[in-house]
This record gives structure tokens, sequence and C-alpha cells, in this order.
């Protein structure tokens, strides 16, 4: 890839975290600064090949936008299936705790 | 400390014993049924919804793969798979267990103002042009992959409602 270095750009991007925390949510900047970065680091593989395919021409600026933008929506996906693995597990442990209380219960009543 | 003298006539009496159960008996079901309205809803396992997932996703993949032709040539095509997305959202929304998670995750795909398969073909259609194999091969990774998401969340609810 002709003079582009991912390593630096994506230092730079880690750099414009910290500076939009400090702007936008400075009273949040250590946990804006540590989502900022985890999101970032989750687009690494797909930012590696993106960049590259737009500095050899193979994907112009419009489709590199497009395609930073459909990875923002799939990480809203992620979220969600994580949320609601969640609540599996909450459904799950909640579900025990009641059983153990009729168990109980029926001690008491017996 | 000064001894509480309530305790000695309930000793006394058996039936406050045998009330007394009753009233922890009651309490713990009250907790019990606190808990269990508290629990939050989801809607269960549904294989229609798996099916429909996994379905659209290869005639998706497919469609993706045709878009080096401009989209005139593939209008039907088009029109079925977003068809097919708005019946999918509406069959996860008219669930009568609520199921937040999945028509979120099924507007997001098919949104047609975002970027995954709604905003693949809304821009397809508008540009009127075949789009490079590049552009092409990563669309697809991300089409799959928000498919896989909504497929993992049918797959890891409840099996038994």
């Amino acid at each position: 890839m002709g003079g582009f270095n991912f390593d630096q750009f994506f230092d730079d991007l880690k750099t414009g975290i910290t500076d939009l925390a400090k702007n936008d949510v400075p009273e949040f900047l250590r946990e804006a600064t540590d989502d900022g970065k985890e999101f970032l680091g989750s687009m690494r593989n797909d930012l590696l090949d993106w960049t590259q395919q737009l500095a050899d021409g193979q994907l112009s600026k419009d489709e590199f936008e497009f395609l930073v933008k459909g990875r923002k929506d799939l990480a809203k996906m992620e979220a969600l299936t994580q949320a609601g693995a969640t609540v599996v597990k909450v459904n799950q442990l909640k579900s025990s705790v009641v059983s153990l209380i009729i168990d109980s219960a029926r001690q008491i009543g017996s | 400390m000064p001894r509480i003298q309530v305790s000695s006539p309930v000793r006394a009496l058996p039936v406050a014993r045998v009330s007394c159960r009753h009233v922890a008996l009651l309490i713990l079901c009250g907790v019990g049924l606190v808990l269990a309205a508290c629990l939050p809803s989801m809607a269960p396992f549904d294989p229609v919804s798996l099916e429909m997932a996994q379905t659209l996703k290869k005639e998706s993949m497919t469609l993706i793969g045709k878009a080096t032709d401009p989209p005139n040539l593939h209008m039907d095509a088009i029109t079925q798979v977003q068809k097919k997305l708005q019946d999918a959202l509406n069959y996860e929304a008219a669930k009568v267990t609520p199921n937040e998670i999945a028509v979120r995750q099924w507007k997001l795909l098919g949104d047609p103002g975002r970027n995954l398969l709604g905003g693949f073909l809304k821009k397809w259609q508008d540009e009127k042009v075949g789009r490079s194999p590049t552009f092409l091969t990563n669309v697809k990774s991300l089409v799959s992959r928000a498919f896989d998401e909504i497929i993992q969340t049918e797959n890891q609810k409840p099996k038994q409602p």
C-alpha cells in the first residue's frame, strides 16, 4: 500500500477519541475514552482492510463512508445481542430464586 | 436489651404459631410473585423466526452478489427482499410477549436510512449503477454478520415459554 501507514492512522484515531471525549463529555472523560477505544478496537480488522482498499483505489470515499457507518450499525446489533443474553441470564437467576422461595415456603407450611 | 414481651403469648397459643407460619408463607409467596412479575419479558425461542432469518440471509447474500449489475436488472428480487424484511419485522413486532431486542435488530437491518441491508438496497437503487466487487464483498460481510446477530438473538432465547 503506497505510503499508507495503518498503525499511525489507528493511533491518530485513538488520540482523536481522547480529544473528542475531552470536548464533548469532559465529566465522563475516562468512561467515554474507554468506550470509544473499545469500539475502535472492535473495528480494527475491518478498518485495516477498508483503509487499504481505499488507499489502493478499490473503494471510493463514498463506499468507505458507507462501510464505516454500516460497521457502527452492526456494533449496535452486537450490543443488542449481548443485552438479550443478559436478559436471559437474569431471567434464569430470578426463576431460580422464585423456585427457591417456593420450596422454602413449602417446608414452612408442612 | 429489654426482652420483647409479645413473643410469649404467641408461643403459648398453638393457633397463633400456625398463623405465623401462614404469615411467613404469604410473605414468601408475595416475594416470589413480585420477583416473577419483575422478570424481564422475552419471547420464547421461535423456529419460524430462526428459519425466516436464515432463509432471508441466503437470499440477501445472493442478491448482493448480483449487485455488480445495475439494479433495474434485479428489481423483482430487490422488491422481494425488501418485502421479506418488512414481513419479518412485522412478524417479530406482532408477538404477544415483548420482543424488543429482535424488533430493534430487524429495524436496524432493514432501515433504508441506515447502512446495512436496507441502506445498501436503497443506495443501489438510487445510484442506478452496478457496484465494485470489492465493495460488495465488504457489504456482504457486514450484512452476513448482522443476520448472524439476529440468529444468535433467536437461538439464545429460552426454549420453553
